[in-house]
């Protein structure tokens, strides 16, 4: 009895810091999307730069997600692997730099490179007359430059999840090392990736910092969410931050339904 | 026929080192790999199938040389401890994962011959997570032997086993090598299984094998203290030869006298090993042919399953087994003296580390 008044007692504590941060995230985007009058909704929803700056917010996080699981998927399976020997601290650090530095820092130290000025950037202007700032290519760097970590660390734990027997029952029955990948590694470690994923594109759609040194324009949302609130008042920026989130929001659904569904068959 | 032969094998894991391992398998046994954890046993294996890289020594399968061969090029089957079964495939692909892939003739015949082998045709379509601990076996020995393999690397299958199911899959597996004449490294640190399988035994220790034989030559004559304790519990007794001759010695052990067979030098140290189980115990003084006779107070009686194990004090804590139908009889109890006896045969004397 004592011991169930005890437990009891655990877990109410427990349950009230839960509660306390579950309604610390929930209640300022609650708040967001039900402040606007339904008109100014509509009309944000009508303002077609303020719809073209979300579409951007979109696409380009789409893209930058595609391209950290490409570039991602075989750097975590790599580290996964501990093919890095003596280097494997290193390249962990390194790869979780950008959760660390701030996002400013890390748009102006991408400047550097990708500038018209930079290492990167004077080559391309040099040989193809191509700048790179301001275009939708450089809000793909600097939204991958601080979402790539999401991926790779996720991707790198769900490889590390799958037992090296399977790995060595996979190579004893004939298999090389790329059908073992693809067909072993792959499937099992497909919900970590998928996590990843997600958690990249989210991240790469409210990034802010990095992409508004890196290119003003083309605008994404969180930069025309900025613009509106220094160019205009509160009211219009709140009413174009709350179709994002709620454009946000139903997409992340969606895909949690979708892939939490797949993952169950 | 020598299938598999072992020479000199060296090989390092970190701080970790096989040692100059060698033996052979013949074509149709079962060698019996036993050690503690930790001894290297898995190792071994990752060395024999190729996973581990070997420093130096020549591993030969049908007299070719497959040293430096992938694992995918071995010809060998290795069915590890935890099965390894693809949890995403169902049995089906399971067990069509290598023959797929190798491209083999007549996969559909050799697929059904398997299948129908194991009785296993009901379980097709199923995950390996819904399957029991004896299907998921039947389903790695299909995998395996789909393959036809030259060769069978068992690590611990039936660890995870109820000793029900291990008596049942250890029977499958012995069954499964006889039918397909099959040779084959099983390791286990279970010596139970290693009597059942009938063929040598390897003892490993700390990366060595340190000794090769039948269960019961190493059971009788242990290289070491480790390898005796492997066999189960043992009475060690370290001793000072008294008298010597005739193919018969006498050695003074905490002040009583131990017999045994063999001649040693007058005033050497012996270390003698004896199993609990080759003890009798009784309580007349009746006259017996056993020439080792020793008295003392029973200080622990222990559950053993079958039996029970008593521990007597006869200067020096000696382990006994009996059963429980005797131990009832002679109504024994803790504090009451009893006589150990065991046979002059039962002494073994343990080899100087």
């Amino acid at each position: 009895m004592i011991l169930e008044s005890k437990n009891r007692l655990f877990y109410g504590i427990f349950f009230f810091f839960a509660v306390v941060l579950v309604v610390f995230v929930l209640m300022p985007l609650l708040r967001l999307i039900t402040l606007p009058s339904f008109h100014l909704l509509m009309n944000a929803f009508k303002d077609k730069s303020a719809l073209t700056s979300i579409l951007n917010s979109l696409i380009y996080s789409f893209l930058t997600a595609v391209l950290s699981l490409i570039f991602g998927v075989p750097l975590a399976f790599l580290m996964a692997k501990r093919r890095f020997g003596r280097f494997e601290k290193l390249i962990e650090t390194i790869v979780d730099l950008p959760l660390a530095v701030p996002h400013t820092v890390a748009g102006i130290a991408l400047l550097f490179i990708f500038g018209r000025a930079g290492i990167i950037g004077k080559l391309f202007y040099n040989s193809l007359g191509f700048k790179i700032t301001g275009t939708g290519v450089a809000i793909v760097i600097a939204m991958m430059f601080v979402s790539l970590p999401y991926l790779v660390d996720s991707a790198r734990d769900g490889f590390k999840s799958v037992d090296y027997e399977f790995e060595k029952a996979s190579y004893i029955l004939g298999a090389s090392a790329s059908y073992t990948f693809f067909r072993i590694y792959l499937p099992l470690s497909l919900q970590s990736i998928e996590t990843g994923f997600l958690l990249t594109w989210a991240r790469a759609i409210s990034e802010f910092g990095a992409v508004v040194i890196l290119a003003y324009y083309p605008m994404t949302a969180p930069v025309k969410i900025y613009d509106a609130f220094t160019q205009y008042n509160l009211t219009v920026s709140t009413a174009i931050a709350a179709v994002l989130l709620i454009i946000c929001l139903t997409i992340f659904l969606v895909l949690r339904v979708v892939i939490n569904r797949n993952d169950g068959t | 026929m020598t299938v598999l032969e072992v020479q000199n094998l060296n090989a390092r894991i970190g701080s970790f080192m096989l040692e100059d391992i060698s033996f052979t398998v013949d074509s149709g046994e079962t060698f019996v790999i036993v050690g503690e954890n930790g001894a290297g046993k898995t190792k071994l294996l990752d060395a024999i199938s190729g996973f581990l890289p070997i420093l130096s020594g020549k591993i030969l399968l049908e007299e070719k040389d497959i040293t430096n061969s992938p694992p995918q090029e071995r010809g060998m089957g290795y069915i590890f401890q935890n099965l390894a079964l693809f949890p995403h495939l169902t049995v089906r692909e399971n067990i069509l994962f290598g023959a797929r892939l190798k491209r083999m003739k007549n996969i559909d015949g050799s697929f059904d011959e398997i299948v129908d082998f194991f009785k296993i045709r009901h379980l097709l379509n199923r995950k390996p997570l819904s399957l029991s601990g004896g299907e998921k076996q039947k389903v790695a020995l299909a995998r395996t032997l789909i393959l036809k393999p030259k060769f069978i690397l068992f690590d611990e299958p039936t660890s995870a086993l109820s000793p029900a199911e291990k008596l049942r899959v250890d029977s499958e597996i012995k069954k499964t090598l006889e039918k397909f004449h099959l040779s084959a490294i099983f390791v286990s640190h279970n010596m139970e299984e290693a009597y059942f399988f009938g063929g040598r035994v390897g003892v490993m220790q700390n990366g060595k094998l340190i000794q090769i034989g039948t269960p019961e030559e190493i059971k009788y004559n242990p290289a070491n203290e480790l390898v005796a304790l492997t066999f189960g519990e043992i009475n060690l007794f370290d001793c000072i030869v008294k008298k010597s001759n005739y193919g018969v010695s006498i050695a003074d052990c905490y002040g009583f006298e131990i017999t045994f067979l063999g001649e040693y030098e007058i005033g050497s140290k012996v270390k003698l090993a004896v199993r609990p189980e080759d003890i009798v115990i009784s309580l007349k003084q009746d006259k017996t042919s056993a020439r080792n006779i020793l008295f003392g107070k029973i200080k622990e009686i222990a559950n053993r399953g079958a039996l029970l194990k008593i521990v007597v004090d006869c200067g020096k804590e000696i382990s006994a087994y009996i059963s429980k139908q005797s131990f009832e009889e002679l109504e024994l109890k803790r504090g009451k003296v009893v006589s150990l006896r065991f046979k002059i045969t039962a002494p073994h004397v343990l080899p100087k580390e």
